[in-house]
């Protein structure tokens, strides 16, 4: 029995494990360069990536979801999404390991993602996807990538949250650094 | 010859837009000076050149509206209506129908729709009022002459080289384009660099050159003259002091001075503001006035002036000037100021930036978009620049602000920190030094400076990073609002005049970015914002409270 085709899925490495997303978020797939860090920002957002002369966000989604910072190597590259922020259609890079394959298959065999056992949330799953023997998790990148869900930890400029002082890690001062 | 028939039209609604703000200051000007027949007349020639064209021009509706505005304006004339408040009020409303068409006709590109019904009747009302003084007023026909004349001069008019309608957008794309090459050209110079061929260095130079004029010429685009924004006020200035019971006109100065297109649309929102609070505090009331020995008519200056590097826009009311014992009972109020502290004038008036500190906006519902002083200082900083209040007891108030000249290139000093680059604005920087080895002797965060002790912060440590490899070797002494800080870095890189982009949505939290650049080496460098390095600073220096007063003083 084969099901009409009609997901086009972006299978790739993140921590280790394979996931996809819908094609349609990607616009494009590029290598990843230089990250320069930007100041404030919450874990996931690694800083900032020249893009043909503007600098996009880099976003880490193993940081986001609790796992360890991807490792950038010849391999990693960046999946650029176009997504609207606060009304704005914005740029983002996602951090992949290394991109998979691109695969077709019918909407009806992603399955559901069970209320527990998942490291990821649910709520960011739109399910699993049976391949190979393989479990591959399908993403619901427009949940992952929402408005809310990238600025909840920044908060608007002049608002309260931003009054508040951040105690800043600061390193203690030993007798020895301060002389050399 | 063939004439262009959208060139045409943007003649008439360049002229037209101008007409109407001639007319609106006529209008408004009749409120002091009722028996002025000059005024009428104004108004009369002004909607009457509008009809004739917008008639020649085939908009019959806007036409139609201008013929029904002359005919009340004739009434006026001829003396059959009388000059008062409820008059004025009305030609106001028609002048704003009048806008309104026009606007229609520039942005839709017909008139279709735009008659206000509910005004027609108003003013035909009048007219039926005026009719019944005297006898019917004869309609002056228009002659075949002046409708013809209409077209031909709008077509002189382009011949001589008039103004031409750039949609922004394009602007800055052709700035973004710019931006580009000067960094092409970067990596270019640093790869015939290692050539040693003078022929090839010398051709680059020229290029660089003829690059550099180009790039002035596109920046010179969007500069724009601030006069039309600043003379916009003079509405606002007659109908909020109208409903104030209070009497207030706006002069304008240096209408001519330029400003970067980008800056006017959040300029004028901050201007509102401090207008309205300049009449609502400001400007007394007329019988109070006459009691002091001033005009009962309040004078609010809106003045714009080049100085080196800035412009500079006052806006002066010569009104009761900032209340010292009010201010300071509200930052008592706030917990700003102790009950026994003194404060100077500069202090006293720098609480009135802190947010949630003016309260009687919100009380009088006047103030629009964004609320208090707070929201307008971080507009003007956002734009790079800076705002101050000097008051005089009794006589009035200025607001200084400072801004750019250019908003999209920036006279910068490269510093680095580990593998990151950051800009600084050239302006802001005081002195830059190496780290004296003995700089931690005055205790921990306290630098002998140039000119007495300063407070010492570490980049990295305003940004929360961890400590890197290098240790800082540099430091770069910084002001803002009078106060300064040394800033410790690991390089000091140079000057670079640079084209800068403002950062993604997602960036915009990041306190104290402004923007980015792209060096020659493609690598991104970020722009801080000085105040916010100054706010960032603040904050964590609530963990050193022995440093508080020594800072302040």
């Amino acid at each position: 029995m084969t099901a009409r085709a009609d997901e086009q899925l972006l299978t790739f490495l993140l921590a280790g494990e394979e996931y996809a997303v819908s094609i349609l978020a990607v616009r494009e797939i590029v290598a990843c360069g230089t990250i320069t860090r930007v100041p404030a920002m919450p874990p996931f957002v690694r800083g900032a990536m020249n893009l043909r002369g503007r600098a996009i966000p880099v976003i880490d989604l193993a940081l986001k979801f609790n796992g360890p910072e991807t490792a950038i190597t010849r391999w990693t590259c960046l999946m650029i999404a176009h997504v609207p922020i606060r009304g704005e259609l914005t740029v983002l890079g996602i951090l992949v390991e290394q991109v998979s394959s691109l695969i077709e298959t019918a909407a009806a065999a992603i399955e559901p993602p069970p209320a527990l056992g998942t490291r990821i949330h649910p709520a960011y799953l739109r399910g699993l996807l049976r391949r190979d023997d393989k479990l591959v998790v399908v993403l619901d990148i427009e949940r992952v990538l929402s408005s809310e869900e990238l600025l909840q930890v920044a908060p608007p400029p002049g608002s309260a949250a931003d009054a508040s002082a951040r105690p800043p890690e600061r390193p203690q001062e030993s007798p020895q650094e301060r002389k050399s | 010859m063939e004439i262009d028939r959208d060139a045409i039209v943007d003649v008439f609604l360049l002229e037209a837009a101008e007409k109407l703000v001639a007319a609106e200051d006529a209008a408004m000007a009749l409120e002091s000076a009722p028996e002025d027949g000059e005024l009428v007349q104004a108004l009369f020639r002004a909607v009457h050149t509008i009809k004739g064209d917008a008639d020649s021009l085939g908009f019959s509706e806007l036409a139609g509206l201008a013929h029904t505005v002359e005919d009340l304006l004739d009434d006026v004339r001829r003396g059959r209506c009388a000059v008062g408040l409820a008059l004025i009020s009305l030609l106001l409303e028609s002048i704003d129908a009048l806008r309104a068409a026009v606007n229609c006709v520039g942005e839709t590109g017909s008139d279709a729709g735009c008659e206000p019904r509910e005004l027609l009747l108003r003013i035909a009302s009048a007219h039926a009022q005026a009719a019944a003084v005297g006898n019917p007023p004869a309609r002056a026909s228009i002659p075949a002459a002046a409708q013809a004349g209409g077209a031909a001069a709008a077509a002189a008019q382009l011949r001589r080289g008039g103004t031409l309608r750039v949609a922004v957008e394009k602007l800055d794309a052709a700035l973004e384009l710019s931006g580009e090459i000067a960094v092409a050209l970067a990596r270019v110079k640093t790869l015939l660099a290692a050539t040693q061929q003078v022929e090839l260095l010398d051709a680059h130079y020229d290029v660089e050159r003829l690059h550099r004029e180009l790039q002035e010429q596109v920046i010179s685009l969007r500069m724009t003259p601030i006069g039309p924004m600043l003379r916009g006020f003079t509405r606002t200035v007659y109908e909020v002091a109208l409903a104030h019971d209070k009497q207030a006109r706006l002069l304008v100065e240096g209408a001519d001075v330029t400003v970067d297109a980008n800056v006017i649309e959040q300029l004028r929102g901050a201007m509102t503001h401090l207008i309205r609070n300049a009449l609502d505090h400001g400007i007394e009331r007329p019988a109070q006035r006459r009691a002091l020995g001033k005009d009962p008519r309040g004078r609010i200056v809106a003045r714009a002036r080049r100085e080196a590097g800035a412009v500079v826009v006052e806006l002066e009311d010569d009104g009761a000037g900032l209340q010292r014992d009010r201010i300071a009972a509200r930052a008592r109020e706030l917990g700003l100021l102790g009950e026994a502290e003194p404060a100077s004038d500069a202090e006293l008036f720098a609480l009135v930036w802190r947010p949630g500190f003016s309260t009687a906006e919100q009380l009088t519902g006047l103030s629009g978009r964004g609320v208090g002083m707070d929201a307008v200082k971080r507009v003007i900083e956002s734009l790079r620049g800076s705002i101050a209040l000097a008051s005089r007891a009794g006589a009035g108030t200025t607001v200084t602000i400072r801004l750019p000249v250019c908003m999209a290139l920036l006279d910068g000093f490269t510093v680095g920190v580990d593998d990151e680059v950051f800009v600084l604005p050239r302006e802001a920087i005081r002195t830059c030094m190496a780290l004296p080895p003995a700089a931690g002797d005055r205790g921990p965060g306290l630098l002998d400076g140039p000119g007495g002790v300063l407070p010492l912060f570490r980049l990295r440590e305003l940004f929360a990073w961890e400590p890197g490899a290098r240790r800082e070797e540099n430091l770069v002494v910084l002001h803002c609002d009078g106060a300064h800080l040394a800033l410790a870095v690991d390089h000091l890189f140079g000057e670079l005049r640079t084209v800068i982009s403002p950062v993604s949505p997602l960036f915009r939290a990041a306190r104290a970015v402004t923007g980015y650049t792209v060096l020659g080496s493609g690598r991104i460098a970020l722009v801080l914002d000085v105040p916010g390095l100054f706010r960032e600073a603040h904050q964590q220096q609530s963990t050193r409270p022995a440093l508080l007063k020594r800072w302040s003083s």
